[in-house]
């Protein structure tokens, strides 16, 4: 009988990245004079030993094979038929359905099933995935199948993997002292420890972590955030790994809550799937067969340590343009300001408030004058982290990489951006927002609120012709070319340019999250240039 | 278990304690540098320990020095040029990530068999920081590959190559502004079988740019030259009425490629060297030279010669002039390309290339020439 997860789609998964390409196919060179003269492609020039030697020998690249990973997973392994990471190539056919007129979209391009693509990408950038969802939807199986991707035997991760339960101490997480040690040792660094094994693999998966003990958790985040284990003034530093955690419930609920920071060092949050009941027969063939997804990957898309680093170095030379960078900044710049937070301006933020004691959703109301159901600042109780900026751009990265781009584009950011900020951008479910009969299922689905709140402030982005007319940013650019040469009368100029606009914007405009970062940047500038201007005074 | 294999940043000291390096270092590096390091410790760490698992030949004192004196110019390039922290650090661990590839390859560092990729990390990628900023991986991987070349054309200029991208290298607007014009400059400093993409590519570029980087004089303009290098590898208006052009190769044992005195033959244009069995494509022209290993295909021996020019005993007289080959005579082959005589002497294992063009009747023409002359 055939092996049903043996199968591989022998055809690029996707063809318009792997178009043939002009110039001299490798099998064209040889050493005979005609061959050699041929062979003088000035191409050669930057090529070498230095990118991966698997790139170099021809074989998979390795957005290709992260690709047909991807496949494999979703098509034989993983009975996922949900493709809710959806990009468009041009119209698609959008239908209403239901009272509730909800709408099932077509995407005319190739779209993804994040409970797959999310975990991959997580494999390929070595970050943290937490799986949520009830028992039995595959979350276990998924962190499984990534260590196998990884290499690792499907027996050997499932050793390694740690079942969080009520009892689970330290020792039983990271390793105990030896025995022997503990009695005839004359100091703490006699102490041998024997460390558990799965803090040297590169595929850790913590199973139902929120059944972790508060003071294991401790220990957990030190692995987590640190990269290294410490027991007995022991240390243990583990290599770089992808990490996958599992829960039932997303909200910090299980046996234990779950600490703020083990959660805030979660990089992506993905909700198992219910399984689609017309994909029963796929189900019954793999009982029958008796065969296990993970035992049975494909050795064609196994990668190798070094094939991971490369992913790794690929993924982070994918370049973030300037117009998605500036749209990623004026989405972050909404969420952090609280008007009536301090007096001090600098302190009118959420954060402020809640070092307080107080709540966001109290003062909001306090913020005369702005239209609380716009401002998308209303919509949430907290701002973005730095950690949570470099979590979106390092996803944003590794999608558009696995799509074949060598740089983000605005869907990207859209794409991943949900998955990221889950439970970290925290919803204020009482702002008038979510009153609005159209908005009040968002309440329960922070996906979909996440990406409406994206697409709400590219559109007033868009709104505000930020792309065209932009004087902060002309401001900043004048200001990175340097200050070396820059007249006195020049460096007045300026300032005064900055005290102007913000005389402008001070006539009668109201006070928005975006223009809150774009006054601090201003006075941040001013204060640069102040501070030039007294040294060339003293020259 | 080992608890610290290869201790890389603050602490790159592998079997030393941890933090030694760091308590050595740490004056000499920069604040943004060495906070990338303290915060990346575990990530520089692990890359090292695995860069020594691939070279098993690097120890932590490569580890260090990669760092302070590799690396620390570059990050700090990159600071002083506004790249925000995380950005920073995102791009230190790319340059991470190829630093310790090329230090295992022996491409970089203080164990490099040759030192150009090193001068390149410490001198020039500074200079290219903006560049390297927008585009890490392909400007770091490609401009030390083109460096590494350097190294393996013995008669190429790599400290020429160095010079010039150090210096026009900043003027590129962007990636692609910086391939074309390295592959202008790589021609430039001798590798000359890359002739004609480099031409190709100095089409692609402003006249701003390829002026300085073939290093054209005052009074020579772009457009001419373009002209006269595409219809001859040895344009008059460079090399002038000089006889002796060139000479190309040298002994094996004296960082040559020819185990004997060479043998030419030609394969339709082409000019091939025979040597202790080995067969050579010979590529050269005004900007330098350069051997190729090839399969001997039996072309037969060049003895063709065109006149004006006539071989007597130690002289060969090319037009009005007369070179004298003194200790390498007697002319064992010879073989005419163009404008071009080459021959090859019983005494010497070089190639010479002499110029056949009889400039006696031309009217006065610029004698500059370039540097390899």
């Amino acid at each position: 009988m055939e092996n049903p997860f043996r199968r591989l789609s022998k055809a690029p998964t996707n063809p318009a990245v792997h178009a043939p390409s002009a110039g001299l196919a490798a099998g064209d060179r040889g050493t005979s004079v005609a061959a050699k003269r041929k062979a003088f492609d000035v191409e050669d020039l930057y090529r070498g030993p230095l990118l991966d030697s698997a790139e170099e020998s021809g074989e998979l690249d390795l957005d290709e094979k992260l690709r047909q990973a991807y496949f494999w997973i979703v098509n034989t392994a993983i009975i996922s038929p949900h493709y809710d990471i959806e990009f468009h190539d041009g119209p698609s056919a959008q239908f209403q359905l239901g009272d509730s007129k909800a709408r099932l979209t077509l995407p005319s391009g190739q779209s993804y099933s994040s409970f797959v693509l999310l975990p991959l990408l997580t494999f390929a950038t070595r970050t943290k995935c937490l799986f949520i969802g009830g028992p039995g939807r595959g979350k276990t199986a998924s962190a499984l199948l990534m260590g196998v991707l990884a290499g690792y035997p499907a027996r050997e991760i499932r050793r390694g993997m740690q079942h969080g339960h009520p009892q689970m101490t330290i020792a039983d997480l990271l390793g105990n002292p030896l025995p022997a040690d503990l009695v005839s040792a004359q100091s703490m660094t006699d102490i041998r420890i024997a460390w558990r094994s799965w803090l040297g693999m590169r595929i850790k998966v913590i199973d139902e972590y929120n059944r972790i003990p508060t003071r294991t958790q401790s220990a957990l985040l030190t692995v987590m955030g640190d990269g290294y284990a410490e027991v007995l003034d022991q240390i243990y530093e583990c290599p770089e790994s992808a990490w996958y955690l599992t829960a039932n419930d997303d909200k910090g609920g299980g046996t234990y809550a779950v600490i703020e920071a083990l959660r805030d060092r979660v990089d992506v949050t993905v909700q198992a799937m219910s399984f689609n009941s017309r994909f029963l027969s796929t189900l019954l063939e793999r009982v029958e067969s008796g065969l296990r997804p993970e035992d049975t990957l494909p050795p064609e898309i196994i990668f190798n340590e070094a094939q991971i680093d490369a992913m790794g170095t690929q993924i982070r030379a994918v370049a973030v343009p300037d117009a998605v960078r500036r749209r990623i900044e004026f989405f972050t710049s909404q969420f952090e300001f609280s008007e009536s937070a301090a007096v001090a301006f600098e302190y009118r933020t959420k954060d402020t408030l809640r070092l307080a004691g107080g709540d966001s959703s109290t003062t909001t109301p306090l913020d005369t004058g702005r239209d609380r159901t716009a401002d998308l600042g209303c919509q949430t109780r907290n701002g973005l982290s730095v950690r949570n900026l470099m979590t979106l751009l390092v996803y944003a990265k590794a999608i558009a990489w696995f799509r074949g781009s060598d740089e983000v584009t605005l869907d990207d950011v859209g794409q991943v951006l949900p998955f990221v900020l889950r439970d970290k951008l925290v919803a204020d479910t009482d702002a008038p927002f979510f009153d609005a009969n159209e908005n009040a299922p968002l309440r329960t689905d922070p996906i979909g609120w996440l990406r409406t709140l994206f697409a709400s402030s590219c559109r007033e982005f868009d709104r505000l012709d930020l792309d065209r007319v932009d004087p902060v940013l002309e401001l900043q650019n004048q200001f990175e070319l340097g200050l070396d040469g820059v007249s006195e009368a020049d460096v007045r100029k300026r300032l005064v340019s900055i005290e102007a606009l913000i005389n402008e914007w001070s006539r009668g405009r109201k006070l928005y999250g975006h223009l809150y970062d774009d006054l601090l940047d201003l006075k941040y500038l001013h204060q640069r240039y102040t501070n030039y201007l007294r040294w060339l005074e003293t020259q | 278990m080992s608890n610290v294999s290869v201790d890389a940043p603050e602490a790159v000291a592998g079997e030393r304690e941890a933090g030694d390096l760091g308590r050595a270092t740490s004056s000499s590096l920069s604040p943004a540098f060495t906070s990338i390091l303290r915060e990346r410790r575990h990530a520089y760490n692990y890359r090292w320990s695995e860069a020594r698992s691939r070279f098993p030949h690097l120890t932590s004192e490569d580890a260090a020095s990669f760092f302070v004196n590799d690396l620390a110019p570059l990050i700090d390039a990159l600071a002083a040029s506004a790249v925000q922290p995380d950005q920073l650090e995102l791009l230190c661990d790319i340059a991470v990530d190829v630093g310790s590839r090329a230090t295992g390859l022996r491409l970089l560092g203080v164990n490099a068999s040759q030192p150009w990729v090193t001068e390149l990390w410490r001198n020039t990628f500074p200079a290219l920081a903006h560049l390297i900023a927008a585009n890490p991986l392909a400007v770091i991987t490609e401009m030390s590959h083109a460096t590494a070349q350097f190294s393996t054309h013995g008669a190429s200029r790599p400290q020429q190559w160095l010079r010039l991208l150090t210096a026009l290298g900043p003027q590129a607007a962007d990636l692609e502004q910086l391939r074309l014009l390295g592959k202008v400059i790589a021609w430039r400093s001798g590798l000359a079988h890359y002739r004609t993409g480099a031409l190709t590519a100095a089409d692609h570029l402003p006249p701003s740019l390829v002026e300085p980087a073939l290093e054209i004089h005052a009074g020579q303009s772009w457009s001419t030259l373009r002209v006269a290098l595409q219809e001859s590898k040895w344009p008059a208006s460079l090399v002038g009425d000089t006889a002796l052009l060139t000479k190309v190769g040298s002994f094996r044992g004296f960082g040559g490629v020819f185990l004997e005195p060479p043998m030419l033959a030609t394969h339709d244009n082409d000019l091939i060297a025979r040597s202790g069995g080995d067969a050579w494509l010979v590529s050269a022209d005004v900007f330098g030279s350069t051997l190729h290993r090839i399969d001997d295909d039996g072309s037969p021996a060049g003895t063709t010669v065109e006149e004006p020019t006539v071989i007597l005993g130690d002289y060969v007289f090319v037009g009005s002039q007369a070179v004298e080959l003194g200790a390498a005579a007697p002319v064992t082959s010879a073989a005419q390309q163009g404008n071009v005589l080459a021959i090859t002497t019983k005494n010497s294992h070089a190639i010479w290339l002499l110029n056949t063009t009889d400039t006696a009747d031309e009217s006065s023409d610029e004698s500059e020439t370039g540097e390899p002359l």
